[in-house]
């Protein structure tokens, strides 16, 4: 514990708040894939509307490959569901960050 | 289809592996709820039993594999022996029809990793990682200046196939043949790293792999892992000779510092030592 108080003495508020804000949006990045028919798919707004624009057969996943789309209804709620939960939980954790004003309560001590 | 996790954990007098993958096999049920197999040699049986573990509580299959050669590598200012030169034999040793390799030393916080069933790939490298704290690691990105990248054997999912049979057939050569490779890449022949068998034969290979689609967060063997909790893990290091601490929820993250992960894994999973 001492090394967690000295940390806690030096660390610096700005570069603590940064590096936290870094791993929360790390973490809604990761939030925001979605597997589908063996594809995986990185969504993102533009992603979403597209999908609901154009409606091709086959679309090419984050690895480049291509993956058939057997039901477009079903593939919009599926991303539309998965993005809504990822940006509400990263926009709470977000504003609880702004909130914190010391690196003791960044950190979650 | 089967599906399951395949670790591999062989301890040594100063680490224990097999403790770890007790914990890992715990975070593992909680978030991916998915079969775990391990990999192991008697001496980590042994181990585990006198600290009063049974390892068929926590393991679907447990396989044995013994080793004649152990390797040792520079810990905290010490060296330590560790045998990890079967991660090459996942394709015959794994149980299972897709397979997740995984190493012992990954806090599992997430079920992110779940996303790779059922991948229209036959195999998922993973090549992207993060220092916690930011920090630059060349040796993460490239196998030395100007040469071949730098990919993770850390996490690696397969399918039984002809490209996974291809690729451990190839990274098996590699081991077999790391003094000679070791000067086609000039690389350091000793000791034997998974990390570069697999980005040797990813990069002779030449096939357009599919990632794990994530970064690999990692904190190196220096840093001190203050508080690791199911939900919360403080980790403090140095950062341009400044310390700096971050607070990690809810994502996985591997932890290199193994000598402190025993004594905190060992806590979590109440395990005396």
């Amino acid at each position: 514990m001492e090394d967690l108080d000295q940390a806690l003495s030096f660390a610096h508020y700005q570069s603590t708040l940064t590096q936290q804000r870094k791993l929360i949006l790390q973490k809604f990045q990761e939030a925001t894939v979605m597997a589908y028919n063996g594809g995986l798919f990185k969504l993102s707004l533009e992603f979403i509307a597209s999908i609901k624009s154009a409606q091709f057969d086959w679309l090419l996943d984050s690895n480049g490959t291509p993956i058939k789309i057997t039901d477009y209804d079903t593939f919009i709620i599926e991303a539309e569901t998965l993005y809504q939960k990822a940006i509400e939980e990263y926009g709470t954790e977000f504003s609880t960050l702004r909130l914190k004003r010391n690196v003791k309560s960044l950190v979650g001590l | 289809m089967s599906q399951g996790i395949l670790l591999f954990a062989h301890d040594s007098e100063e680490l224990r592996y097999g403790v770890m993958a007790i914990w890992m096999s715990e975070r593992i049920a909680m978030h991916l709820n998915k079969p775990v197999s391990i990999v192991t040699d008697q001496f980590t049986l042994d181990n585990l039993k006198n600290l009063s573990v049974d390892p068929t509580k926590y393991f679907d299959k447990i396989i044995i594999k013994e080793f004649d050669v152990a390797q040792s590598r520079r810990l905290d200012g010490e060296y330590i022996p560790f045998k990890n030169l079967d991660r090459s034999d996942a394709y015959d040793l794994t149980p299972y029809d897709e397979t997740l390799i995984l190493d012992t030393d990954i806090s599992i916080s997430s079920d992110r990793l779940n996303l790779v069933w059922d991948n229209a790939e036959d195999v998922l490298i993973s090549n992207d990682c993060i220092d916690l704290f930011g920090r630059k690691h060349n040796e993460f990105d490239f196998l030395k200046d100007h040469g071949i990248k730098f990919h993770w054997a850390t996490e690696f999912y397969f399918r039984k196939s002809e490209l996974a049979e291809e690729f451990f057939k190839k990274c098996k050569y590699i081991r077999d043949n790391y003094f000679w490779y070791s000067v086609l890449y000039g690389m350091p022949n000793y000791p034997v790293r998974n990390d570069h068998i697999w980005s040797i034969a990813i990069h002779e290979l030449d096939y357009p792999f599919a990632k794990i689609p994530r970064n690999l967060r990692y904190s190196i063997a220096s840093d001190n892992i203050q508080k690791l909790t199911e939900e919360q893990i403080v980790v403090c290091g140095l950062v341009d000779k400044k310390f700096r601490v971050t607070n990690i929820k809810n994502q996985d993250i591997h932890l290199m510092n193994k000598f402190e992960l025993v004594i905190l894994a060992s806590i979590e999973s109440e395990v005396l030592l």
